[in-house]
């Protein structure tokens, strides 16, 4: 045999091989009506939802833990395993706010058959409020709870040092992340003096949700199944398979593929391309109480480093607002997904609906801008006593972020502010003041990132920690949270009221306030609240399916989802 | 020779320290592990965090983080988790030189589990690919090597460049979109992709087709023009003359004495290339959601896990220590002339 018949040999019988491996194994991935393929992203961390705050983690966390209650996508409470959502007319609060009576339905069980019952929430609430657990979750619980005490099977008391008016905070889904089995955790406990480092943490094995985790194969997969003794009974679905994708190209793919059947984090803007990929896909958003916004730094030189000397000037501030065309933005970057907005409380209860919209009004900006004395110079840039109107602005790499800030560049150039766009990875973009994180120490003008606002109470975190005075970072408080320097006592009144009031109309008109004020001063300018957006595949659905908000549980109504 | 390896591996030490030290430098000044809290929806609270960062000593000067990570902290005064005196806690680390590879900063798993887990499916991945396209490369350079100029030599020269240039996610997405999607809407059966399969040998291998072939056709290219190299300029040696005009058979010729000679240096190659198997290939993990190595330095590194990013670059380092070591080592059975004392 030649060399040549010899190459000849090996490259036949390689291509075979390769062949014959494409076409064998066809029917691999069981396709049937008993199984719901969902796509992840990102592989949760930890499956004992007081260790993690990440949002996968949570995600598949819900579908196995089974909370007192949930919110629907039109945020009304449903109620899980209690049996009425305390109020102060039910009896449920004082009338002080400080204590909590809260009632379980009957005969709940856990999926290895032993009760669920109201000491698996006093254990729970011991645990929480043990600092040497080092739990991610519960500080609100754990700073103010006094004392829980066991009533009866079904009934527990919790007594707390100050008011406490926003129940879901403490035992809806949103402040209680997870429920723990006593009988699984107590004896680690006893043993350990903690449960942080407890294996149930990463390898769950007793569950309350409507699913019970079967597998993990780690970096790849978890399967669940459906739990018999889940509250409302079995769940018609009988099997969940999560795939994990880390990356989206390859994630769309599988699902224009139909490999994948629900997909939980579509982003803004590749809602487009998903929607255009397979026309079997449908496309929810829910919102998530996350709003897109440009931080502007106003801090003076004490600082690490202040920003931009003109952005000191709120007419300045203005003018940028006037000069973004953020209804363009939403309608050609974002496929008219969400739309512009000037509320820090966008898309929630407590939004100011008569607070209006910026328009996009170039001239007016233009002219705002004469009026603060920055004029156009001869390079078409403004100036002002020889500084120049340019700003640094950055953001994180995601790509869709990177679009909008090519696009605002060109249309603030139009009214002479120029900008220098940087980009850098989110661990260096967020990182914490002493590891000279960009925002903490101020290196920007301009920085792209989302606040966040609760949809069950008009505590507003961003009000609350990055718009505080006493929050602005600095040698002496490197753990400030306030990176734009921004400081209103006023503004701090009124988050104070949202918090402590006990009286709902005025802690509305509060939020009304905090609204205007950030409307009239502009320490940041909002472009627009994001959505949670789901994708799925309606040939395998039965029928349209209802997908939780962001702030409760997407799978809150899971029990009539059926496949087909 | 025992004397040389023993040599070669004290050696090694000091070049071991150094590389970590350098490492870690450069693994810390990434990002900040504690980022990720902050665009989550569950923040933890300002004082957990700072907890945290206490308990994992993030606020701790660089130095003393790498003598941490180094030698552990259990020998160390405690820990200040309140930063107030009112709360001390042991440290529970013993440091690399005690085997302890530092405890991941997301899952709260050791380091090494989190490898362990990883390197089976990466080898999986990888060697096989690595087999394939240097035995591709051998077959296909001896043969480019000796019609040289040829028709099929010129078309396996193109082709191979075609796919060199290529870079790995392009055409990884490529062939997910032809064998996958296309491939289902003109009626095909498509080639399942994505993570491991089901668990059975067969599913398996399917999964494995569109990666490696991926792996196989960027990485080809190289190897086939080194060998054809290697091997062109051993064929106008005067031995090889020698061996023609004895009246050797041409397979003979170029099998024993060509081709022997010609692998001195592929050998090198190889030995090179090996310890970066274990590294895996982040982008076609990535892609093909396959649960390896690269994949999980990739994620280390998105959320700053520090112990895990390390844990993965000592390994490799350790790695391309010893995997040199024995590609001297073979060189001496390849080639008799070559002495180490």
């Amino acid at each position: 045999m030649t060399v040549k018949n010899r190459v000849c040999l090996a490259l036949i019988v390689a291509l075979a091989l390769a062949m014959a491996l494409a076409s064998f194994g066809a029917p691999v991935q069981a396709r049937d009506r008993d199984t719901l393929v969902v796509g992840f992203a990102q592989e949760p961390d930890n499956m004992n939802g007081f260790y993690s705050s990440m949002a996968f983690a949570q995600w598949a966390n819900d579908l196995v833990q089974a909370s007192l209650y949930d919110f629907s996508d039109d945020l009304k409470p449903v109620l899980v395993l209690a049996a009425e959502v305390p109020t102060r007319e039910n009896g449920g609060i004082s009338e002080d706010f400080k204590e909590y009576t809260i009632k379980l339905k009957p005969g709940l069980k856990w999926s290895d058959g032993k009760p669920l019952t109201a000491e698996d929430l006093v254990f729970t609430y011991q645990m929480i409020k043990d600092p040497a657990n080092n739990m991610l979750q519960g500080s609100g619980i754990r700073e103010a709870l006094e004392e829980v005490e066991l009533i009866d099977e079904t009934t527990f008391r919790l007594r707390f040092n100050a008011p406490k008016p926003f129940p879901e905070e403490i035992v809806g889904s949103p402040g209680l992340p997870t429920i723990l089995p006593a009988h699984v955790f107590r004896p680690i406990y006893e043993k350990e003096g903690t449960i942080e480092n407890a294996p149930e943490n990463q390898y769950p094995t007793v569950f309350s949700g409507p699913y019970v985790l079967r597998e993990w194969k780690r970096g790849e997969s978890m399967s669940f199944e459906a739990n018999p003794n889940y509250v409302f009974g079995e769940p018609k679905i009988k099997r969940i398979l999560i795939r994990f994708f880390p990356d989206t190209d390859s994630q769309y793919a599988a699902l224009a593929a139909g490999q994948l059947d629900y997909v939980p984090n579509v982003s803004e803007g590749d809602i487009p391309r998903v929607a255009a990929s397979n026309p079997d896909l449908k496309i929810v958003t829910v919102f998530g109480g996350y709003i897109e916004s440009l931080w502007l730094n106003l801090r003076t030189d004490e600082h690490p480093r202040a920003g931009h000397p003109a952005l000191k000037d709120v007419r300045v501030r203005r003018a940028l607002r006037l000069a973004i065309d953020r209804e363009t933005i939403t309608r050609e970057l974002l496929a008219g997904a969400t739309k512009p907005t000037d509320s820090i409380y966008a898309g929630s209860p407590f939004e100011n609906k008569e607070l209006g919209v910026t328009p996009y009004d170039p001239e007016a900006a233009a002219k705002l801008l004469d009026e603060a004395g920055w004029t156009l110079g001869p390079d078409g840039i403004r100036q002002k006593d020889g500084v120049k109107l340019e700003f640094r602005y950055s953001t994180t790499t995601a790509g869709w972020r990177n679009n909008i800030q090519a696009v605002i560049q060109q249309q603030l150039a139009k009214v002479g502010v120029s900008v220098i766009l940087e980009k850098y990875p989110a661990s260096e973009f967020f990182g914490a003041f002493v590891n000279r994180g960009i925002n903490a120490i101020g290196e920007y003008d301009i920085a792209q990132y989302a606040n966040n606002t609760s949809l069950t109470n008009p505590v507003n975190a961003t009000v609350d920690e990055a718009l505080n005075c006493k929050q602005i970072p600095n040698e002496s408080n490197p753990g400030g949270q306030n990176f734009t320097g921004f400081c209103s006592p006023e503004l701090d009144a009124a988050s104070l009221i949202t918090k402590t009031s006990l009286d709902p109309k005025e802690r509305l008109e509060a939020a009304y306030k905090i609204q205007e004020i950030l409307r009239d001063q502009v320490p940041l300018i909002n472009l627009f609240p994001r959505g949670d957006n789901y994708a799925y595949n309606t040939k395998r659905f039965a029928g349209a399916i209802r997908i939780g908000s962001g702030v409760g549980n997407q799978w809150f109504d899971i029990m009539n989802w059926e496949l087909r | 020779m025992t004397r040389y390896v023993v040599q070669r591996a004290l050696q090694s030490i000091p070049l071991l320290l150094i590389i970590s030290f350098i490492l870690f430098n450069f693994t810390n000044a990434l990002g900040d592990p504690m980022a990720v809290y902050a665009e989550s929806r569950n923040r933890p609270s300002a004082r957990d965090r700072e907890i945290i960062m206490r308990r994992l000593g993030l606020d701790r000067p660089i130095l003393e983080q790498y003598l941490i990570w180094l030698i552990g902290n259990d020998w160390m005064p405690p820990i200040d988790v309140y930063g107030d005196g009112s709360r001390l806690e042991r440290g529970t680390r013993r440091g690399v030189l005690r085997g302890d590879l530092g405890i991941s900063f997301v899952t709260r798993r050791p380091s090494w589990t989190r490898i362990e887990e990883r390197l089976p499916w990466t080898l999986i991945l990888m060697v096989p690919s690595y087999v394939l396209t240097v035995g591709l490369a051998i077959a296909i350079g001896i043969f480019s090597a000796v019609r040289q100029y040829s028709f099929w030599d010129n078309l396996i020269t193109s082709l191979s460049f075609f796919f060199y240039s290529m870079p790995i996610f392009f055409v990884a997405l490529l062939t997910i979109y032809i064998f996958a999607v296309q491939f289902k809407r003109w009626g095909l059966e498509p080639i399942k992709w994505g993570g491991t399969g089901d668990g059975t040998l067969g599913s398996l291998l399917q999964h494995m087709v569109l990666p490696v072939f991926c792996l196989v056709a960027i990485q080809l290219a190289g190897y086939v023009r080194f060998v054809r190299s290697s091997m062109l300029e051993v064929l106008n040696q005067d031995y090889i003359r020698t061996a023609r005009a004895k009246g050797l058979a041409e397979s003979q010729v170029v099998r024993r004495h060509a081709f022997k000679n010609a692998a001195l240096p592929l050998v090198t190659l190889i030995g090179l290339d090996l310890p970066f198997l274990l590294a895996g290939a982040v982008v076609t993990e990535r892609i093909f959601a396959w649960p390896g190595m690269g994949r999980l330095f990739i994620e280390s590194f998105e959320r700053a896990d520090v112990p895990v990013m390390m844990a993965i670059l000592m390994v490799l380092s350790v790695a391309v220590v010893v995997f040199q070591l024995l590609t001297d080592i073979v060189y001496t059975w390849l080639d008799p002339r070559i002495r180490y004392s």
